[in-house]
């Protein structure tokens, strides 16, 4: 008789869990711990602070009804929406043309001009603020331009977001321009179609999406944006100033928080159609498209090139005056260069705050990417519990809806927080990693999410039938397959970190203020020279890092990525 | 309908009532059937049949909602891929794209803790098998599709598995190398007598590598049988459908031999079915027999039993060795019947479009179907 009569097995039931399972049901329940404590927590805390007075008694909606009645705050929403939209508009049509010139024409200097674009992703956008002021300032070279009106305020607010949003725009729209069917152009030439109606009815259709998520992309980063309007805003209030102003100047912790809410909604809202809108999105781009090649056209090549060198020549112009800045002795009076502003003289700011920023910058580079990647491993990989890991890869987009400012105040909210055992981190390395990691989660995750999904998904299916454990395929095959990928999403991180303000400048300690925030310090005590200078050394180490990646990951790929060689 | 009694007894893998939901949509429903050792089994049917699904639940890549799954004497119905004992091909082949031919057929060995010189004959012997191993130090990317499928399945095979599954593996390929890797798996599948269950829409492919095919439609297995049952004694009408080129007529039963047509009356063994019943009568194209005589044969000798039916020719298809005639008769109202002709016969006749025809349907040539189903 054989065995299987005396084990009779249930009609219906689940899979046994193996070795593997447990393991990823472990990674799991550690994801869902680490966003409630990097995410969840701190944001709750925040939005209830709003409704909580001074002495923690719960005042409800009294908070809000006193910012709304209080003109000087509530005008800065009305004065956020302009300065983000009137941005977004100007930056979306400048990064259509740039990035159309570098998809679909036959402009030379291409590869130049793709590296220009980017440039100011190396620099933290303080730094844009502060060349413009030197630029257009009160003694500025080109003052006259501006016909009586002064940079500081709007107008100096928008030419700088303008200018440090540029690259993210044309990443998104030069993403969307650059996969195309070559058969569409094909089949509306044989139509007889005209060149605009072309335009309007396949190049702009194609490109949707890109475009509606380069322009909520651009809104949200300039609505909720800190270092700009810090810099050059002057007497003109927005969100991201007053929490700033309400928490560190006033210590009125509840009006930030209020404040918070108010910046939170917006991002959130816009956050939540642009996810809508390109759920929509269906791949243009079958297996059997023919990509787009542009073919050569004098007068639009012409045209393009002088666009795109005039932008790069603003983008010198920018980076150049700010160097310039940082080594004149005394703008605009004694012209002559000097180091002197390298050795940061006002208290509390030195050589140590560059070297605190390297740190940052570097843990967030190694831990964020092993966590990121690990968890969009988790979300994209497993076979078994769906809901968990749909949750997960839910939360894992939620940051990029927080603005910087926002999140750095719910961390403040939360480690100070008499009950909580992770108190001892305020003013840490840790905190400031932790805070930055999550703040800038979602954009690594999709990276990662997306290197995931171009594997073969049967490659599990084939080392569970080998049985062999889930950790040896992920270090054999996973990590080394998407190795460029995890690259890109390492050098994202440490640029991010090494120049962003937003979330550290509530969480920075004594002895851990970064570069970027002592920066900001620097210009508030009109130290501007100086401050031009620690921003340089951040946009040093920037490129440094930026070439010494090219080239070690370069290096580094071809040696280890030999199967892609045919 | 035939889907084979299983019994847990017998067989070397065994299912019995396996259903598997999704949502509201059921994508097996009650498959029992069973295996035995070194068998060739293939799972044919039209995409969306499950039959996919079901070699899924087989390896526990998918789970069924509900029926076990037996495999040498072991209950498997609820154990993980890993705790399972096969190999898998797929139709993409899965290999992995960083790791050379020898360290992909390697992948499963490493982890058995076997003995480097072991496992380096044992990748010898295996690429050797399917005339590889002059490519042993090559990456999957300088492969050729041919070439691919071979390590994807000599991977699979590396551990000895007790079974060995196939997921669509030639789809992938043109014609000449799939024609040559059929012969060649099932040479490999013969020489090791690993139980293997292959996936495929390709009833060509089925025919010539199963010892046994299992066609399925809608999440059920139609009939179970040789390939020369299957195509002979289709049992149901989507079989017969599916398999080769099949004419349908519909017609009433006459009596225990006879079956109308409107006018036209056919002999046939119609015993089964019930005088006055509106069944379906199904005939091979290459049954379909040219009578130009008109006493009932192809060229005079024949018996002359009828079913004779007057034809004018509407369209012509040459496919090779045969020609297909495409046939109207106002009793068939729109319908066509195939006929296929051997080249040299159409040729000697001179068939051309227009033409009238006279054609005869042998009675043996004949299967009725139930209709309505």
């Amino acid at each position: 008789m054989s065995p299987t009569a005396t084990t009779i097995s249930p009609a219906r039931g689940k899979l046994e869990l193996d070795r593997d399972d447990w393991v990823v049901r472990g990674l799991l329940v550690a994801f869902a711990g680490f966003f409630m404590v990097a995410l969840a927590i701190p944001l709750y805390m925040m939005i209830s602070r709003s409704f909580h007075d001074a002495k923690d008694n719960f005042v409800g909606l009294d908070n809000y009804w006193e910012y709304f009645n209080t003109p000087a705050l509530s005008q800065s929403i009305y004065n956020s929406f302009f300065v983000a939209s009137v941005s977004t508009v100007i930056v979306i049509i400048i990064a259509f043309l740039y990035a159309y010139a570098l998809n679909r024409t036959c402009m030379r200097f291409k590869g130049f001009f793709k590296i220009m674009a980017m440039v100011p992703l190396l620099s933290p956008s303080l730094l844009k603020a502060i060349a413009l002021v030197y630029w257009f300032g009160n003694q500025g070279v080109l003052k006259d331009l501006l016909m009586g009106n002064s940079i500081y305020g709007p107008i100096g607010i928008i030419i700088a977001s303008v200018f440090w949003t540029f690259p993210h725009a044309v990443l998104m729209i030069g993403t969307a321009l650059a996969l195309s069917d070559i058969r569409l152009y094909e089949a509306a030439e044989v139509l007889k179609t005209s060149r605009a109606r072309v335009f309007f009815t396949v190049t702009l259709p194609g490109a949707r999406y890109g475009l509606i998520s380069a322009i909520i992309v651009v809104f949200i980063l300039v609505f909720t944006d800190f270092g700009v309007p810090k810099v050059i805003g002057g007497n003109f209030n927005v969100l991201a100033t007053d929490i700033y102003k309400e928490v560190i100047g006033q210590q009125n912790f509840g009006m930030g928080a209020v404040v918070s809410v108010v910046l939170l909604i917006p991002a959130v809202i816009a956050f939540a159609i642009d996810r809508i809108v390109t759920r929509k999105q269906v791949a243009l781009m079958s297996a059997r498209a023919v990509p787009y090649a542009p073919k050569p056209n004098r007068a639009v090549d012409h045209s393009m090139f002088t666009f795109c060198l005039l932008v790069t020549l603003f983008t010198l112009a920018i980076l150049g005056m700010a160097q310039y800045a940082s080594l004149v002795t005394l703008w605009p009076y004694n012209l002559t260069l000097t180091l002197e502003h390298f050795s940061f003289e006002l208290e509390g700011v030195g050589w140590e705050n560059f070297l605190n920023s390297l740190s940052v910058a570097v843990s967030v580079a190694v831990i964020g990417t092993f966590i990121v990647f690990v968890g969009a491993y988790m979300v994209e990989k497993p076979r078994r519990d769906p809901i968990a890991r749909q949750a997960i890869q839910f939360i894992a987009l939620l940051p990029l809806a927080v603005p910087g400012l926002v999140l750095g105040l719910a961390y403040l909210f939360f480690i100070n927080h008499p009950d909580n055992p992770l108190g001892f981190l305020y003013g840490t390395i840790a905190i400031l990693v932790l805070s930055t990691i999550t703040h800038f989660y979602t954009v690594s995750h999709l990276t990662a999410v997306t290197a995931l999904k171009q594997m073969d998904r049967e490659f599990e299916s084939v080392s569970a039938s080998l049985q062999v454990p889930m950790a040896r395929s992920f270090w054999r095959i996973t990590v080394p397959v998407c190795m460029p990928a995890i690259f890109d999403i390492s050098i994202y991180l440490f640029l991010n970190s090494m120049t962003t303000v937003s979330a550290i400048i509530f969480l920075y300690g004594p002895s851990t203020k970064v570069a970027a925030v002592a920066a900001i310090h620097m210009d508030e005590a009109g130290e501007t020279a100086a401050a031009a200078a620690m921003a340089m050394l951040i946009v040093y180490a920037c490129i440094i890092v930026r070439v010494l990646h090219a080239v070690v990951t370069g290096k580094l790929l071809y040696r280890l990525q030999a199967w892609r060689r045919r | 309908m035939d889907t084979g009694n299983a019994s847990v007894e017998n067989g070397y893998l065994v299912l019995s009532g396996v259903t598997k939901d999704f949502g509201t949509f059921r994508a097996l429903s009650d498959i029992s059937f069973d295996i035995g050792e070194g068998e060739f089994i293939c799972f044919l049917g039209p995409s969306g049949c499950g039959k996919t699904t079901l070699l899924r639940c087989v390896a526990g890549l998918e789970t069924q909602t509900e029926g076990s799954i037996h495999m040498s004497g072991e209950d498997i119905s609820w154990l993980p891929p890993s705790r399972r004992d096969f190999g898998i091909v797929f139709q993409s082949y899965a290999l992995f794209p960083n790791l050379n031919v020898t360290d992909n057929v390697a992948y499963g060995l490493v982890n058995k803790k076997m003995a480097s010189a072991d496992m380096a004959a044992r990748v010898t012997e295996l690429l050797g098998l399917v005339g590889l191993a002059s490519h042993a130090d090559k990456y999957p990317g300088q492969l050729s599709g041919g070439e691919q499928q071979r390590v994807a399945l000599v991977r699979a095979l590396a551990t000895s598995p007790g079974l060995l599954l196939l997921d669509e593996p030639l789809s992938a390929l043109d014609a000449k190398v799939r024609a040559h890797l059929r012969r060649e798996i099932r040479g490999i599948q013969d020489r090791l007598g690993v139980t293997t269950i292959m996936v495929t829409h390709d009833q060509e492919e089925a025919q010539t590598m199963a010892d046994r095919i299992f066609v399925m439609n809608g999440g059920r297995i139609e009939q179970i049988g040789s390939p020369g049952e299957i195509y002979d004694e289709p049992a149901t009408p989507f079989v017969a459908d599916f398999i080769g080129v099949m004419n349908f007529l519909p017609v009433t039963v006459g009596d225990s031999t006879t079956v109308n047509c409107g006018d036209l009356q056919l002999q046939c063994d119609a015993g089964g079915f019930a005088a006055g019943a509106n069944i379906s009568c199904a005939v091979r194209p290459e049954d379909v027999l040219l009578d130009d005589v008109g006493d009932g044969t192809r060229d005079g000798t024949g018996d002359g039993t009828g079913n004779l039916i007057e034809t004018t020719i509407s369209d012509i298809e040459y496919l090779g060795s045969f020609v297909r005639l495409y046939l109207k008769n106002p009793i068939l109202g729109d319908a066509e019947i195939r006929a296929d002709v051997r080249k040299d016969l159409a040729r000697d006749r001179g068939v051309a479009v227009n033409q009238a025809l006279r054609i005869r349907i042998p009675a043996e040539s004949i299967r009725l179907y139930q209709t309505g189903d």
